[in-house]
């Protein structure tokens, strides 16, 4: 990645900016079509992860859905798209001045539909299966359930249904894959959206690019 | 080589998280960066003083709020004779002791600086350090503008001394936030969340918090506008429009005044206004300070007006101080060597 020193004046003011490769990528790149920068089709194709909008001036880095936060954090990119379930996890000191309305879902407990009524409080322990230890364990706490985390990286609806967990915390979109696996949703813990996140330093330093991306945003 | 024996037990050449050793080359970088660092402080009236690695701990409980409460933060232990004692987790608070028992009658302003590590419990996270390195200066007695600004030029002029120039110092004003919520009612947890979703600029939580605490329409306003109030004078026309209370005014007023003596560093981009910097030590009562030196993605320094910490201990003194993270100044010259 060029630096920004290595960079002609106008250069120095250019934006990095974080994608995720997920399910965020459409609608982020569809976001920063309006926002006036676009990504030609043969690097979209490409396998490049460092790509350079056509317009000049911004460079989005393409990484894994949780590294965008921290990316971000360390200011190896100036700002960031990530969903804020992902950004809640990542505990990441970051500013987040633009909630950009795509990829909304909700972050639910769900479990067996049989144990649906039960209160979770009057167990002793309640096993927990979920990709977002830090929110569960925030959760939990929060509600007065004494839970045990399992942290899991794959298919987090097999925990219950092997007997690993009693209860999941996920993202549910349309709650097909819940309902394919025979779980039911308890209750909600928050719902998410995709947010623009700025890195502290980069805020400071690049405000006058920064603000005129936000600006071109919110009209 | 792992062999498949191995399991990942604990070895015996360990270092916790968030200390580090520094070997030749690192340990000459820091010491001279200290010295020149040190002697710009010193050739701007500051003299150098050493304060306790540990003392009683109620020392740094005064320190800090809400997210940033040094409370949490601090290492105690006891002493054999039952007194809980802490290693340093702020030099600020120890020289408000310091100022209060010893300086109460001399003649102001007294300038002084110090180099020394805090210790702090920070999360293991970012690669943020348990014990940090700083380098700072206090200017004691004096609460004028031109003292705030002499501490911003120390500031700009101490960056310059280790040759980094692409810098940018944010100044804040607590009192601008203050004056508005004056009115409002807020207080406890509620303030510091109102805080931290300003100072994180976090737009969508901001509106569901004023939304739902039925503030008065015009504050609501002013809150939801105070994320994008920064950049030059510019935005002071704005500011002023939600002002409603003399203290917010006064804010304006005080910020307006440095800026005309900054010009020359406002006009180079050194110089930055952002009135939602609302977050940090819980001591501070006037301006905030931090700054930023480009390849670096943290602030390198923080700071600001403190005029009732040192009262609170006996010795009505206002004071101001600012501190630079020595880690973070040697990566942003070695970023820059790069």
């Amino acid at each position: 990645m060029k630096r920004m020193r290595n960079m002609s004046t106008s250069e120095a003011q250019a934006l990095f900016l974080a994608l995720s490769k997920g399910k965020l990528l459409a609608p982020a790149l569809e976001w920063l079509a309006q926002s006036g920068y676009t990504f030609s089709e043969k690097e979209l194709a490409g396998r490049k992860l460092v790509l350079t909008a056509q317009e000049g001036g911004l460079h989005a880095i393409l990484v894994r859905a949780d590294d965008v936060p921290i990316y971000v954090e360390y200011g190896v990119a100036d700002l960031g798209v990530v969903g804020k379930d992902t950004l809640l996890e990542s505990e990441a000191e970051v500013f987040e001045p633009l909630d950009l309305g795509f990829g909304q879902c909700r972050l639910v407990v769900a479990g067996k539909p049989e144990d649906e009524k039960e209160d979770l409080r009057q167990r002793s322990l309640v096993r927990v299966g979920t990709k977002y230890p830090k929110i569960a364990r925030w959760h939990f706490d929060r509600i007065g359930v004494q839970a045990e985390i399992i942290a899991l990286k794959g298919s987090v609806e097999l925990s219950v249904l092997a007997g690993l967990a009693e209860v999941v915390v996920d993202i549910v979109e349309t709650g097909a894959t819940l309902r394919e696996n025979g779980l039911v949703v308890y209750h909600e813990i928050l719902s998410s959206s995709a947010r623009l996140i700025v890195n502290k330093a980069s805020h400071k330093l690049k405000s006058a690019a920064i603000d005129a991306l936000l600006r071109s945003t919110c009209g | 080589m792992l062999l498949s024996s191995h399991k990942l037990e604990n070895s015996k050449l360990r270092l916790p998280a968030g200390v580090k050793d520094f070997l030749f080359e690192e340990t000459q970088q820091c010491r001279e960066l200290e010295s020149r660092l040190m002697n710009t402080l010193m050739s701007k009236g500051c003299r150098e003083i050493i304060t306790p690695t540990f003392e009683y701990s109620e020392v740094f409980s005064q320190a800090g709020e809400g997210r940033n409460a040094l409370e949490d933060k601090t290492y105690r232990f006891l002493d054999r004779d039952g007194n809980l004692l802490a290693l340093r987790a702020d030099f600020t608070a120890q020289i408000a002791r310091i100022a209060a028992s010893r300086f109460a009658q001399s003649e102001m302003p007294i300038r002084l600086c110090y180099s020394g590590k805090v210790f702090r419990a920070e999360p293991h996270h970012a690669g943020r350090s348990r014990e940090k390195w700083q380098i700072g200066f206090e200017l004691l007695g004096a609460g004028d503008i031109a003292t705030d600004v002499e501490a911003v030029n120390n500031i700009l002029e101490g960056l310059a001394a280790l040759g980094l120039h692409e810098i940018r110092v944010a100044i804040g004003h607590i009192g601008y936030f203050n004056g508005l919520i004056a009115e409002a009612g807020c207080a406890g947890e509620t303030l510091q969340r109102l805080k931290y979703l300003i100072a994180r600029k976090e737009a969508t939580g901001l509106r569901e918090f004023v939304t739902q605490a039925e503030l008065a329409p015009l504050v609501q306003e002013a809150l939801l506008q105070l994320p994008a109030l920064h950049g030059g004078s510019e935005i002071f026309p704005l500011a002023r429009r939600f002002a409603r209370s003399a203290i917010s005014h006064e804010a304006i007023a005080h910020l307006e005044a440095m800026l005309l003596a900054l010009q020359t560093h406002l006009q180079a981009g050194k110089i930055f206004v952002d009135l939602s910097e609302v977050e940090g030590m819980g001591y501070y009562t006037g301006i905030m300070l931090r700054a930023f030196v480009a390849g670096v993605g943290q602030e390198i320094g923080g700071g600001g007006r403190y005029d009732e910490l040192i009262a609170r201990l006996g010795a009505d003194l206002p004071a101001v101080g600012f501190y630079f993270d020595v880690d973070l100044l040697v990566r942003a010259v070695n970023e820059l060597a790069r």
